[in-house]
């Protein structure tokens, strides 16, 4: 170190330092602006916990995390103006370049059975009639749609929801800032909310740049202010600023090029390089001036390197290696921040040893007018301390236990309140989709099986028909209830279809509509459900995540009794009626008692609509029709049952009970009979009446007579359900929804192929990366502990010295950590970077104290040697970082805030804990007074 | 002088202008003519549509005979046996071997893509142009000329505009470039290979490029084709689409 320093006093050799330091830091300077950033939040994601990773699986698979929501209110959004308003932000938005698609009510595509007859395909509102009985009518549509209502509008249609999807690749701020220029051009004049992950994003880092923007100049003037109230010296204080600021300078630099991004955890690591940094140089500076007052200064200069130089680099070292601990995380970019937050410390400490004294020497630093008036102080306070040894011993031992008890009940829950104010955009866009829509957070649970399976479809209705029973749910989202309403065009009936290849045709149908994506896999072997919640606060979302997890956890195997009740629960629930145990009870008796067949003559009734239709092969005469009708179903006018159309309609039953023969001979005669009723009408029919007429017009009437029988025995059912749930139900789709299901009552069982399901959702990641924070915490604590316990005794040959200098980073660590459980801050991965700094200054703090108590006539000594250079960096990062918590970043809020705090309580702690725990000699309140003293006599201890 | 000779030159402009866009008219009519010289097709296709590098195929027969046009799937194995039936741009029915009966499809969402493919129903009934279209020739070089398309006033087409190259010797068009009512290119179809038989000509590759989904892209390629066999009306009516072929 004398070799060092005798060098560094010659002027060519400080000349050439300097210039090399401030060349080395204004490229640096330059490269580190250039570092780019990272929004992507599933970078931080701990691959190795099984909630993550089934969360980063999904989100590959799904998407959903990249939605943007744009919320608009207004009084009907069936009006004109407001429709045309919403169309035109829809399509600008769709064919904005950096969005794949967007999807609201004027755009959202309806299978429905057409009014005459056939399926009829349309936007959902192609344009909002002029009158107003054409709006009921449509209000009525919209409203009776379960996957729009809740999900694109709400419930009292007085706000509309734009989901908006990135395309691939986008940044995720340039998305955010497209859709929100886009949707404000378009909907000017609207009260608009901006919800969803790139939102959020994109506003913190805004907010958190606006205020360092706006901010940090105070911050600066602050840090020099104390400075120079420590030191009188705004020379000093600026090259000491200079050098760490170098440090972190050239991490960045490094960063740049080595291709590493900028993020939300790194960009804390300049704050704790600077806090923790900054305390080098003070202290080499704090030692050249008192060293200045009676010395040559270059011989002052050389022995305070040679006298601080050994301890600050313990210090230095002790909190690297604390900070590259880091790297035994399994969280990647918690690493990089260990690794490129140590290296910038690194940094610091080299310059504090070889730039700070080169800039001395070539600016003539001399020891500043005036006297100090921190060390007589604290020199009184430590020596009041040492006096009452034992009951401060107590004191700070109660302080620690009631700060261990604390910190074991800081809450390690992710709270995204924590990441935005009240007031702030995101927050009011969250109580915005609460309140219209029901929730702005989702549980997802994701299945895997065979989706193209009719009976896997009707488990995943059971499962999540028994998630939007719980109160904590308001609606469900899955790939069952597009299937059920596509089939309702086909068949007339809002369920899922019989056959594993309907489900096939019908998913053939919605192929390239990119919502589906977001429910089931192109190869139909996962779904994924989504479950809003009612409530986002914490403990709501835990609780809801337990109720799923346990529903799940049941497993998916309903009885088609259990789907069925299920299925009316809901229903029942959504028009507002009760279904508690008794109605369920009544229910279940209803579905098991036994039904009767269908009345031919509804049958028959059923099927002349179709005949008269244009679907029938050739369409009848609307007479004719009823003819046809009543003779392939046998009733009226004396046909007789001819037997034909049942005999196809049940064929199984008629292959093992009548010999083909006798069926065949029944068919004959059927169509011998439908030529004679139809060869009247050939004119009116426009067709040749013959035999293959006739046998068109009954093979095209076997699966409506199946169709009308099931109909109407399921209407029979629901008739029966209706009398048992015995409450007012006003909701007109409530019967059509429980007929849908009352096709499957009788089914022997709807067992599906292997189902395997998982919950997932931010909620469930929230959880993972909450585990994996405490952990990596828990761990890295111990490490960096550990490895400062055994650097110190190593460099002060001493276990006990050791012990004595982490005595105050464990006690400060307990206080901070006891203080957050106390006022509620959460532990997460932000607030988690707290305990390097923790280490970083209590570490420094401590040695230096202790070193100079070691080498010191006394503690008075001791005291006055190291206390100026300590509160000075202790009170100068508290103040520039309390300046940052007055902005309205809420991020900044929290580190700002909790760094200031635990700045100040490792530098008290630190007069508190080694004087409190030292067994060297106590000190009398007059003799310390007197050690302060400048021309003080050594005394010995 | 000034006087009377600014009138006359405005009006021989006028008419000069008028007898080049009757002329490009004339040469979309011809084109029309190319495209509807058959009486009759049979044609198979293999489909592959490539969306986000994912890359799956269909195979189809399609009837044609006037403005009538029937559709058959023979692959994928769940789309087998389903059928399309075009005979109006108005009167679409789709026949579901799985539900085993005809569905009347009345389908205002025209432009949106058949079974998930860059072809919207309109793309699929456009069989000629010069009924909904103004022409202007834009290019006119030795092999090929470039006719400008805008929709006429009041008619009902699904772009409204179509730039299209055109093959000189045959009229027949080898590029459309469609535009939205915006003036945005949302798609392009090229077609490629004709080959002929007699004076009926028909592309052997035919790939729409959907600009507004990704560059999502639709290549037939044509594996089959019959010219004037004489396919039966009947073949066009709904009591055929449920019978097997």
């Amino acid at each position: 170190m004398r070799w060092l320093a005798e060098r560094l006093v010659r002027a060519k050799v400080a000349w050439a330092v300097v210039i090399g330091t401030i060349v080395l830091a204004v490229v640096s300077g330059a490269l580190a602006a250039k570092v780019p950033h990272d929004d992507d939040v599933l970078a931080f994601l701990p691959r190795t916990d099984p909630d993550v990773a089934v969360f980063y699986e999904i989100n590959r698979r799904f998407g959903g995390l990249d939605v943007a929501l744009v919320g608009v209110a207004t009084e009907d959004v069936l009006a004109p103006d407001f429709f045309a308003q919403l169309a035109s932000a829809t399509k600008a938005l769709d064919e904005s370049p950096a969005i794949d698609f967007a999807l609201s009510l004027a755009n959202v595509d309806d299978f429905v059975p057409s009014t005459d007859g056939g399926i009829e395909t349309d936007l959902l509102v192609r344009e909002v009639p002029a009158d107003e009985a054409g709006r009921r009518a449509l209000r009525a549509k919209v409203l009776s749609r379960d996957l729009v209502v809740g999900q694109l509008v709400s419930a009292e249609l007085d706000a509309a929801l734009i989901l908006v999807f990135p395309a691939a690749g986008s940044d995720p701020r340039t998305f955010a800032d497209a859709v929100q220029a886009t949707a404000t051009e378009h909907l000017a004049g609207r009260k608009l909310a901006f919800g969803g992950a790139p939102f959020v994003s994109s506003y913190v880092f805004a907010a958190t740049q606006a205020d360092l923007a706006r901010l940090t100049p105070w911050a600066v003037a602050a840090i020099v202010l104390m400075i120079l109230i420590g030191f009188r010296d705004l020379l000093g204080a600026l090259v000491v600023l200079f050098s760490t600021g170098a440090g972190i300078a050239v991490s960045m630099a490094l960063m740049y090029l080595l291709g590493v991004s900028h993020n939300i955890v790194l960009s804390s690591m300049p704050v704790i390089a600077f806090s923790v940094g900054s305390a080098y140089g003070l202290h080499v500076l704090a030692r050249y001036q008192q060293l200045a007052r009676d010395r040559d200064p270059s011989e002052a200069l050389v022995e305070a390197l040679v006298s601080v130089g050994p301890t600050v680099i313990a210090a230095g070292l002790t909190t690297v290696a604390g900070l590259f601990s880091f790297l035994a995380m399994n969280v990647v970019p918690m690493q990089t921040f260990g690794l490129y937050t140590g290296l910038g410390v690194l940094v610091a400490l080299i310059l504090a040893l070889t730039f700070v004294p080169a800039a001395i020497r070539v600016a003539g630093l001399k020891h500043p007018r005036g006297e100090e008036s921190t060390s007589a102080l604290l020199v009184a306070a430590v020596a009041w301390l040492r006096a009452r040894r034992a009951a401060m011993m107590a004191v700070v031992l109660a302080v620690a236990a009631i700060g261990a008890f604390f910190a074991a009940r800081v809450d390690t829950r992710m709270n995204l309140a924590a990441f935005f104010a009240d007031d702030s955009p995101p927050a009011r866009a969250d109580r915005f989709l609460l309140e219209e829509f029901g929730g702005s957070q989702f549980i997802q649970v994701h299945v895997e099986g065979d989706f193209s399976e009719p009976n896997a479809l009707w488990q995943l209705f059971h499962l999540a028909d028994r998630i939007e029973a719980l109160d904590s749910v308001t609606s469900v989202q899955h790939a069952g209830q597009v299937v059920a309403q596509l089939n309702l065009a086909m068949q007339g009936a809002r369920r899922i279809p019989d056959e594993p290849e309907q489900v096939k045709l019908l998913y053939r149908f919605l192929t390239g509509r990119p919502a589906i994506g977001q429910l089931v896999t192109d190869d139909r072997r996962e779904v994924v459900l989504h479950a809003k919640l009612a409530k986002s606060d914490v403990d709501s979302v835990e609780r809801a995540l337990a109720d799923v997890e346990a529903i799940v956890a049941a497993g998916l195997n309903g009885s088609p009794r259990d789907v069925a009740i299920g299925r009316i629960e809901i229903a029942t629930r959504r028009a507002g009626a009760t279904f508690d145990a008794d109605v369920r009870a009544r229910v279940y008796v209803a579905l098991a008692a036994p039904v009767s067949n269908a009345r031919p003559e509804a049958v028959a009734e059923r099927l002349a609509v179709f005949f008269a239709s244009d679907e029938s092969p050739v369409t009848l005469p609307r007479a004719v029709a009823s003819e046809v009708a009543a003779v392939i179903v046998g009733v009226g006018r004396g046909a007789g049952p001819s037997g034909a159309a049942n005999d196809g309609a049940e064929k199984d039953a008629a292959a093992k009970n009548a010999p083909a023969k006798n069926a065949s001979a029944k068919i004959a005669a059927t169509l011998d009979r439908l030529v004679t009723t139809l060869a009247p009408h050939e004119d009116a029919i426009g067709e040749v009446v013959d035999r293959t007429l006739a046998e068109d017009l009954l093979a095209a009437s076997v699966t409506r007579v199946n169709e009308a029988r099931r109909a109407l025995i399921a209407m029979d059912r629901a008739a029966r359900v209706r009398a048992a749930v015995d409450q007012r139900i006003e909701d007109p789709h409530w019967r059509e929804h429980v007929t849908a299901v009352m096709t499957i009552v009788d089914a022997e069982s709807l067992e599906p192929p292997p189902l395997e399901a998982r919950v997932s959702g931010l909620p469930v990641l929230h959880r993972g990366l909450s585990r994996s924070t405490v952990d990596n915490q828990i761990t890295s604590l111990a490490l960096a502990l550990l490895s400062v316990l055994v650097v110190l005794t190593i460099a002060f040959r001493s276990l006990r010295a050791g012990l004595l200098a982490t005595s105050p980073t464990i006690v400060t660590l307990l206080a901070v950590y006891g203080g957050m459980g106390i006022l509620g801050v959460h532990l997460d991965m932000g607030t988690a970077m707290l305990a390097s700094l923790i280490i970083g200054a209590g570490v420094d703090y401590a040695v230096h104290f202790v070193s100079a108590w070691r080498t010191a006539p006394s503690v008075a000594v001791a005291v006055s040697k190291t206390a100026t250079a300590i509160w000075t960096n202790a009170m100068m990062v508290a103040a520039g970082f309390f300046i940052l918590t007055l902005g309205e970043a809420k991020t900044l809020e929290n580190v700002g805030g909790l760094t200031a705090a635990a700045m100040l309580t490792a530098a008290f702690a630190t007069f508190v804990c080694v004087p409190v725990f030292s067994r060297r000699a106590p000190v009398s309140l007059e003799a310390a007074q007197h050690a302060a003293a400048p021309e003080a006599a050594p005394q010995k201890s | 002088m000034r006087r009377i000779l600014w009138p006359l030159a405005a009006l021989l402009s006028t008419a000069a202008v008028e007898a080049r866009a009757d002329d490009a008219q004339a040469r979309l009519g011809e084109v029309d003519e190319a495209l509807n010289q058959a009486k009759d097709q049979f044609l198979e296709y293999e489909m592959v549509d490539i969306k986000d590098g994912k890359e799956r195929t269909l195979s189809l027969e399609i009837s044609m005979k006037g403005e009538r046009r029937l559709t058959a799937f023979t692959a994928p194995a769940d789309l087998r046996g389903t059928k399309v039936l075009i005979v109006s741009p108005t009167q679409m029915y789709v026949y579901l071997p799985a539900y085993k009966k005809v569905r009347r499809v009345a389908s205002h969402v025209t432009e949106q893509g058949f079974m998930g493919t860059t072809y919207s129903n309109d793309d699929l009934a456009l069989t000629r142009y010069s009924p909904k279209y103004n022409a202007k020739l834009t290019a006119d070089d030795e092999a090929n000329l470039t006719l400008d398309l805008t929709k006429k006033s009041g008619e009902e087409a699904p772009y409204a505009r179509i730039v299209m190259i055109v093959e000189k010797k045959r009229m027949l068009p080898l590029e459309m470039k469609y535009y939205d009512a915006a003036g945005k290119n949302v798609k392009t179809e090229t077609r490629s290979e004709y080959t002929c038989e007699g004076k009926v000509c028909a592309p052997s590759v035919i790939a729409m490029r959907d600009h507004t989904d990704g560059d999502h892209i639709s290549k037939l390629v044509r594996k089959k084709w019959k010219v004037n066999s004489g396919l039966s009306d009947r073949l066009f009516s709904k009591r055929s689409l449920a019978r097997a072929r």
